[in-house]
């Protein structure tokens, strides 16, 4: 498993830091769908937000919300940029943030061991001593944790040379001192298109991509469909059924893109087009081999079997008078059972499917 | 196998790192879309004191289906069927892609402690349930110990 888990962020990975109540709010971010940071994100009529990709393809399955079951039309989904804006800000502090909270924490720690009975300022706690809530009881401490308050909560007249901070709005570093009296304020009140082109949160720049249409595919001859696909630079080759599906995808791709403030190039989704007929062909031939090696001569060797100890059965029954009718039943559902693992699970083991059999041999 | 989701990985993670209580999902691994699952029978069910082994697979078009989840442990009980079979509503129509492995497994979990002989998969079960219930739950009891319970 560990292989691939440093790839993935998930919500957890604040459980063990100083302010763990950051699990809800990282989620709160994330798609329903794919449980990642929301991607171009939209919303739906009935006011939940999805990744654009994710909520179109699964609008294609079923017209309705994956949260609350409502009827949504993949026409009426409405771009959320305040929400693009908000991912796109945390994902950027995101290890910084995780960093902090880890190294605060274990400060905490160290501090709330050594004093238990009356919290006592400490010169020596570097991180605590900029705080303001030292000088409070040790209830509040531990409310508090020390994890979000010591990154934000700074004493209103610090030391000298004040540590740097970083602003949350530009993420340039300034000495707090100077940062909470007048380069905050500053900083908020310069409207967005005048900030410094670093900012955090880019800004919703004009794009020109045009939303695509869907196609009807009925009215189109192969010719008029391989132009249009030419027109977008796409591949031409394949069956019909290939290149109706190449549309369709792209079309997917396309617009989700285009709800994004910050759209990707074409030849990104191009990239990710045959990336994903790629993994089609990966899988059907997969299933091609799965099913011609060990499907379908096992199911028919199967078949035969039992059939001929139906056979078998039947004379043998001539001679003894036994309860024939329970027999056949279970020699049916012996066969309904050795085909199921294939259509459930093609991939189990052999093993896994003797494993079967002897379970519903009982 | 190049491409497994992020999802994926991210629930199985999950699976593995912080089991919910009573049940467990292990990938298999030839094919990390395929887990054996055990349930542990509810507390003042008929199949309390029983492990029973389920396998779930995530199709293709997972989450935009729901994964595919049968009982290999003989069961009885009125929603799951002899070939263990389940008849539950988010495995089919009610699936949302905001469900996950977790809460499918919740669900059945919740299906044991409950079962709804009004909405039968196994009619015969499910007619034994209603007319005798009393004898149906020791059924259901012995069934437990005879083949859901590890010596």
């Amino acid at each position: 498993m560990s292989s691939f888990v440093p790839t993935v962020s998930d919500p957890s990975d604040f459980a063990h830091c100083s302010e763990p109540r950051l699990v809800e709010f990282d989620s709160l971010l994330r798609c329903h769908i794919c449980k990642e940071y929301q991607t171009a994100p939209v919303l739906t009529t009935c006011g939940h937000s999805y990744c654009s990709v994710c909520i179109r393809k699964y609008l294609i399955h079923t017209a309705k919300c994956p949260i609350c079951s409502k009827e949504i039309r993949e026409a009426n989904l409405q771009r959320n940029v305040l929400l693009e804006q908000v991912v796109i800000c945390f994902k950027t502090l995101r290890d910084d943030l995780l960093e902090k909270l880890t190294v605060e924490s274990k400060v905490d720690d160290r501090q709330r061991r050594g004093s238990c009975e009356v919290i006592e300022i400490d010169d020596n706690v570097e991180v605590d001593d900029e705080l303001e809530i030292v000088s409070e009881t040790k209830k509040r401490r531990n409310v508090g944790q020390g994890g979000l308050e010591s990154l934000f909560k700074r004493k209103k007249t610090p030391p000298k040379v004040g540590p740097l901070g970083t602003c949350p709005i530009c993420a340039k570093q300034f000495p707090i001192r100077v940062l909470e009296s007048e380069h905050i304020d500053l900083c908020l009140n310069t409207p967005l298109l005048e900030q410094d082109k670093d900012s955090i949160v880019p800004k919703e720049s004009e794009h020109s991509y045009q939303k695509l249409t869907k196609l009807d595919f009925s009215s189109l001859s192969n010719t008029t469909l391989k132009q249009k696909l030419a027109k977008l630079e796409l591949p031409t080759n394949g069956n019909r059924n290939q290149l109706e599906s190449r549309y369709n995808e792209y079309l997917i791709l396309w617009n989700a893109n285009c709800d994004s403030i910050v759209p990707k190039d074409p030849k990104v989704l191009r990239r990710q087009l045959a990336q994903w007929e790629s993994s089609l062909k990966f899988r059907k031939d997969d299933h091609d081999r799965q099913l011609d090696k060990k499907g379908w001569s096992d199911l028919i060797k199967q078949a035969r079997n039992s059939k001929m100890k139906t056979r078998e059965e039947q004379d043998d029954a001539q001679v003894e008078s036994i309860d024939i009718m329970s027999t056949n039943e279970e020699d049916d559902s012996n066969l309904i059972t050795s085909a199921q693992p294939q259509n459930c699970s093609i991939q189990a083991s052999t093993q896994e499917s003797t494993d079967h059999e002897r379970v519903f041999a009982d | 196998m190049s491409s497994l989701p992020k999802r994926i990985i991210k629930e199985t993670e999950r699976l593995v790192s912080d089991p919910v209580p009573g049940i467990t999902a292990v990938p298999s691994e030839e094919n990390l879309r395929y887990f054996n699952v055990t349930i542990e029978g509810p507390d003042q069910s008929p199949y309390e004191g029983g492990i029973f082994k389920l396998e779930l697979y995530l199709p293709d078009d997972y989450p935009m289906v729901a994964p595919k989840v049968r009982f290999l442990t003989k069961i009885y009980h009125p929603n799951i069927d002899k070939l263990g079979r389940i008849c539950l509503d988010v495995l089919k129509n009610n699936w949302s892609p905001a469900l996950q492995i977790r809460t499918i497994l919740l669900s059945i979990q919740a299906l044991l402690a409950a079962p709804n002989p009004n909405d039968p998969l196994a009619n015969d079960v499910a007619e034994a349930w209603l007319q005798h219930e009393t004898q149906a739950i020791e059924t259901a009891r012995e069934w437990t110990k005879k083949y859901a319970v590890l010596e």
